[in-house]
């Protein structure tokens, strides 16, 4: 069959066209979409059937209910508890309170699978007592930003959910295990980066705790964490599908919150409802009429076609990850980081696949280094909300996260070219 | 202008209503999950019904969310070139997005009810509700997506999405 070349640019460039003129991207996509479907002579009912179908999926289900679980979580004052935390376990470090924000995000990261929430909930606390505690403010949100990406990478994450539906039904649980050490890995490479700031600029040490206080502060926010037993011990122990688990931590952060906490006002239950709708509003948009946009992809053959542009230049494993992490470092600065995984995987994942690279490592990369592109200007969500909480500008905030930058960037390249990284984890639960 | 206060009064009564709904479509989504685990685990018996039920819900949450998102202004879109852009052009762009909004959304609406004659008698498998059921919110939310882009232009409102208020984007 030839390629039909009217139709992928028909699809591919008006969805960019029509993008670039600020229409919202998931229309872009759908309009993309109809219009290539009535050149194709395709019957136009199937773009609302497909987009029915995209959004038809258990699996998703589990996004709308993580993302209850990080809101509750976060008007019920988990972030508060977590910094407290944090700052029990090293604040004695040198640079205490920096080291404690990487290590919030982290617990944070096991909650909640935004991290924007994260800079948003664990950076208005951290981010106004770094700069009391005279940090620079543009090294405070450098913290922030990056240490949030564990959240994307530590389960539960929607960005892994959405890798997993565009790779066409991946195990979710799989690919939750799978992330835990490149995202501890992450924060590590961060401690590191903090550590030796610390010891240059001579950045001060954080509270002092007495055993007591330790474990009380251990408790109030152990509690909040049991949620991640319940997520990832209900997935290992096959009692609960993903989505169940989700579901399940709903009920068990909201009875948390209003039993234990005590900290749930109606006023905070209608701004859970409100955050949450809009959030899914945003993504099953982006789901539904990428869902008609990938079905397109596939029926036009374009990932058989730049597969076959790759492999005439190289067919080496190495050239093909390295090209395929750069395209995606790239792409990460300018667009969002959920939609490009939506859009890309159904491309990508037939390259890579054919070269030997194991569809759950490729999710892993592939979160992490859209991960980055959240702390990128000109528009790296996390980094814009950082950059607000501390109100200063994107330059500014900039100018501090070259050394994170680098930090990152080794930690991807450590997860692309060690794949046991990613996939030792999965295999010793199976 | 007085016709401009009543239509936004309407129109944002409608998505109030919409918005209720998908609030309790997100209680019954949740609490039908937790059911299937307590009645297999607890009750030992098993549901075959409940995902699809919940799913159901799903479906119907999401096109009345997307729906609702058009009036609030929640669908991300790239502003680099409209910023850069004159003002008239910049405000000309505003609107050309909610024209297309209001295409693709008639386009939903009006294949969905081709979907609903097409499913016809079929009912779903598990739970025995009618299919069509589940093609029901493609018209609803279409309709409701087309009537907020109309009334985004009559309005005068065609702001850009997200940019002001952060936790907006928190789906990361």
């Amino acid at each position: 069959m030839p390629i039909d070349l009217i139709g992928i640019s028909l699809l591919l460039g008006g969805f960019l066209v029509l993008m670039l003129l600020r229409v919202p991207i998931a229309f872009a996509l759908g309009l993309s979409s109809l219009a290539t479907v009535l050149y194709l002579h395709l019957p136009p009912l199937m773009v609302a059937q497909r987009m029915v179908n995209g959004l038809n999926s258990f699996t998703f289900l589990a996004v709308p209910f993580f993302i209850l679980v990080g809101n509750v979580m976060t008007e019920g004052g988990i972030s508060d508890k977590l910094v407290k935390l944090a700052d029990v376990l090293v604040g004695r470090m040198r640079g205490g309170l920096a080291q404690g924000n990487v290590v919030a995000s982290t617990l944070f990261g096991g909650i909640s699978g935004s991290s924007v929430a994260d800079v948003a909930s664990i950076g208005s606390f951290l981010i106004p007592a770094m700069v009391r505690a005279r940090y620079p403010a543009g090294y405070s949100v450098a913290v922030t930003v990056t240490s949030s990406v564990q959240g994307v990478m530590i389960p539960p994450s929607q960005n892994m959910i959405f890798y997993a539906l565009a790779a066409g039904g991946l195990p979710i649980s799989t690919l939750f295990l799978a992330g835990y050490i490149p995202g501890l890995l992450l924060g590590l490479s961060l401690m590191v980066i903090v550590y030796i700031m610390a010891r240059r600029h001579n950045h001060p040490m954080g509270g002092r705790y007495t055993f007591t206080e330790s474990i009380k502060v251990l408790a109030d926010a152990g509690i909040g964490l049991f949620t991640i037993v319940i997520i990832i011990g209900g997935i290992l122990t096959g009692i609960f599908t993903a989505t169940e688990s989700a579901g399940v931590a709903v009920v068990y952060a909201l009875l948390v919150t209003v039993f234990w906490y005590r900290s749930l006002s109606w006023k905070a239950v209608g701004r859970i409802f409100s955050t949450t709708l809009t959030t899914l509003a945003m993504v099953t948009a982006i789901i539904m009429t990428s869902s008609v946009f990938g079905f397109l992809l596939s029926y036009l053959r374009v990932p058989a076609v730049l597969a076959d542009a790759m492999f005439s230049i190289s067919r080496d494993p190495i050239f093909v990850l390295m090209a395929v992490n750069v395209f995606l470092l790239v792409l990460g600065m300018l667009m969002d980081m959920g939609i490009l995984i939506l859009l890309l995987t159904p491309i990508l994942l037939p390259i890579v696949t054919q070269v030997g690279v194991d569809p759950i490592h490729f999710g892993i990369i592939m979160v992490l280094n859209l991960g980055i592109g959240l702390c990128t200007p000109p528009v790296g969500t996390s980094l814009l909300v950082g950059a607000g909480v501390a109100r200063i500008s994107l330059e500014e905030a900039t100018k501090s996260l070259w050394p994170f930058y680098i930090a990152m960037v080794v930690v991807l390249l450590l997860v692309t070219y060690i794949p046991a990284l990613s996939l030792t984890l999965p295999a010793l639960v199976r | 202008m007085a016709w401009r206060k009543r239509l936004a009064a309407g129109v944002d009564g409608i998505n109030l209503v919409a918005t209720y709904i998908c609030h309790a479509l997100l209680v019954v989504i949740t609490s039908v999950t937790v059911l299937q685990v307590f009645l297999r685990y607890v009750m030992n018996r098993p549901t075959s019904w409940s995902e699809e039920i919940a799913l159901f819900g799903l479906i119907w949450f999401g096109l009345l969310a997307v729906a609702i998102g058009v009036r609030r202004h929640e669908h991300v879109a790239i502003t680099f070139l409209r910023d850069k852009a004159p003002p008239v052009i910049g405000t000309a762009l505003d609107y050309f997005a909610q024209v297309t909004i209001i295409i693709f959304m008639f386009v939903v609406m009006f294949y969905g009810h081709d979907l609903i004659t097409l499913a016809g008698v079929q009912v779903l498998p598990a739970s025995g509700w009618p299919k069509w059921w589940l093609y029901v919110p493609t018209v609803l939310g279409g309709g409701l997506g087309m009537l907020n882009g109309f009334a985004n232009i009559l309005l005068a409102d065609v702001r850009v999405p997200g940019h002001d208020v952060p936790e907006l984007n928190d789906a990361h």
